[in-house]
């Protein structure tokens, strides 16, 4: 009954919407229902339900998988939230402890090895102000500041991100959503984990379920998170080159698609970058006479 | 429910055998001498930068439209077959929202989880006064509508920040 239920549902959700949310939730949801059937007793469980008629069943199933649908849509909905979270955008009080850690990590690396500079270049931002409390963050940070290195490009990168993501190719938007689609899924998966043991509490009171087993379900719950975060990190880094990669190759269309003239010099780009930036952002800029538009095609 | 090609290709089209000219008001699609297309023309006064001639995929009206979406540019044009007849087009801004909003879009694919940090803008003050200019610099975290008073580090008249 309710495989074929969700089977339906599924059907009418995009695959790559059934594999990085609802799957995590349906899990999710799945634990606190086993829970919840723990603390009734199975038995007692399945008497209640073959005590229903098929009817009743069907708008159960229905209901049940309506519940973990909507509950999918507003975790979706809560990704962005939840990534900033694990990526450390804390208090300044709550995140200090851990800018500490990072930064005594970030102090040890040598730089004049070419592991200590690799490692540098992938997990961490090059100033040390721009510290974040976890890896996570840091790894995100660390792409995000990239372009805007003003020794690179110059460009903010979270603010040029949704303007570059609209003239990129359709293969590389492809890339760019798997990899952010793998780091979505652990950070939710991750989030989910880390609240089941909350989650859970009143569902024992509720059922008069067992403490030993919502033990149990909470140490599990905090090995999924361990290992979901590591898979966010890894995915943080993934999506981190192919953030590089996508202004490294195609910010000059985003110059094309703006109608600004090309500069000649790197120089001139990191100006010119700045100038725009300035100019859409904060409505002024340093310089605004850098902001030429080339002639239209037939001048 | 999964969504065909055959539902989403609504946009007016004519087929024309080669060579032929651009309709006014519609796509045209060029076909040779067996009927298979070779060329499509946008329709003429289309928006400018669109070339006349545009870049086709050819798909079957039971394509999932989530397949083919992958694959397109927002300025392609999908032309339809079917038994070797052209039945029917999916172009415009249709298509290119289509494309945009992609087989499922996330808004995390279009946002970056960081903080915008573009530093704010600093000029200097331009006001003049008998061949002396003032060039106090100044920061600002935006244009303001009312300039504030300026420094006036060389004692020149009182007055407003020079934008």
């Amino acid at each position: 009954m309710f495989g074929s239920v969700f089977t339906s549902a599924t059907g009418l959700l995009d695959r790559r919407f059934t594999v990085n949310v609802l799957l995590p939730v349906l899990v999710w949801a799945g634990g606190l229902t086993a829970l919840a059937i723990g603390g009734i007793g199975w038995p007692a469980a399945l008497t209640w339900w073959k005590a229903r008629a098929g009817a009743e069943q069907a708008w159960l199933a229905v209901a049940a998988v309506a519940g973990v649908v909507l509950l999918a849509y507003v975790a979706a909905g809560q990704t962005m939230a939840l990534t900033r979270i694990w990526e450390g955008y804390w208090p300044r009080w709550l995140a200090r402890p851990g800018v500490a850690v990072q930064r005594r990590r970030w102090q040890r690396l040598d730089l004049r090895t070419p592991g200590g500079y690799a490692r540098r270049y992938r997990e961490f931002p090059v100033d040390e102000p721009d510290l974040l409390p976890t890896r996570l963050g840091n790894v995100l940070r660390a792409a995000e500041s990239y372009p805007g290195d003003p020794e690179r490009y110059g460009l903010d990168a979270v603010f040029f991100w949704p303007r570059l993501y609209l003239v990129l190719p359709a293969d590389a938007r492809e890339q760019v959503d798997r990899c952010r689609g793998a780091l979505d899924r652990a950070v939710l998966t991750a989030g989910l984990a880390v609240l089941f043991p909350v989650a859970a509490v009143p569902v024992v009171v509720w059922s008069g379920g067992s403490w030993r087993l919502w033990l149990i379900g909470a140490g599990a719950a905090v090995v999924v998170a361990v290992l979901a975060y590591r898979s966010a990190v890894d995915g943080a880094l993934a999506f981190g080159e192919i953030l590089r990669g996508c202004f490294d190759l195609h910010r000059l269309t985003l110059l094309d698609r703006f109608g600004l003239v090309r500069p000649e010099t790197l120089e001139g780009e990191r100006a010119l970058w700045m100038a725009l930036q300035q100019q859409l952002y904060r409505r002024a800029a340093d310089e605004p006479e850098l902001l030429r538009l080339r002639p239209a095609p037939d001048q | 429910m999964t969504f065909r090609l055959r539902d989403r290709a609504t946009s007016p089209y004519v087929v024309a055998d080669d060579p032929a000219v651009a309709a006014p008001d519609r796509w045209t699609v060029v076909v040779d001498a067996h009927g298979e297309p070779v060329t499509v023309l946008a329709p003429i006064g289309a928006a400018d930068g669109v070339p006349q001639e545009v870049a086709f995929v050819l798909a079957g009206g039971d394509t999932p439209v989530a397949e083919v979406l992958r694959l397109l540019e927002p300025d392609d044009v999908v032309v339809l077959t079917e038994a070797g007849a052209v039945t029917g087009v999916w172009a415009g801004d249709g298509l290119a929202d289509a494309v945009m909003a992609g087989p499922s879009r996330f808004t995390t694919d279009v946002r970056l989880p960081g903080d915008i940090r573009i530093p704010e803008v600093r000029r200097r003050c331009r006001y003049a006064e008998g061949g002396a200019v003032c060039h106090e610099p100044m920061s600002f975290v935006e244009k303001p509508s009312d300039l504030p008073g300026c420094g006036n580090p060389h004692g020149l008249a009182a007055h407003r920040f020079g934008w």
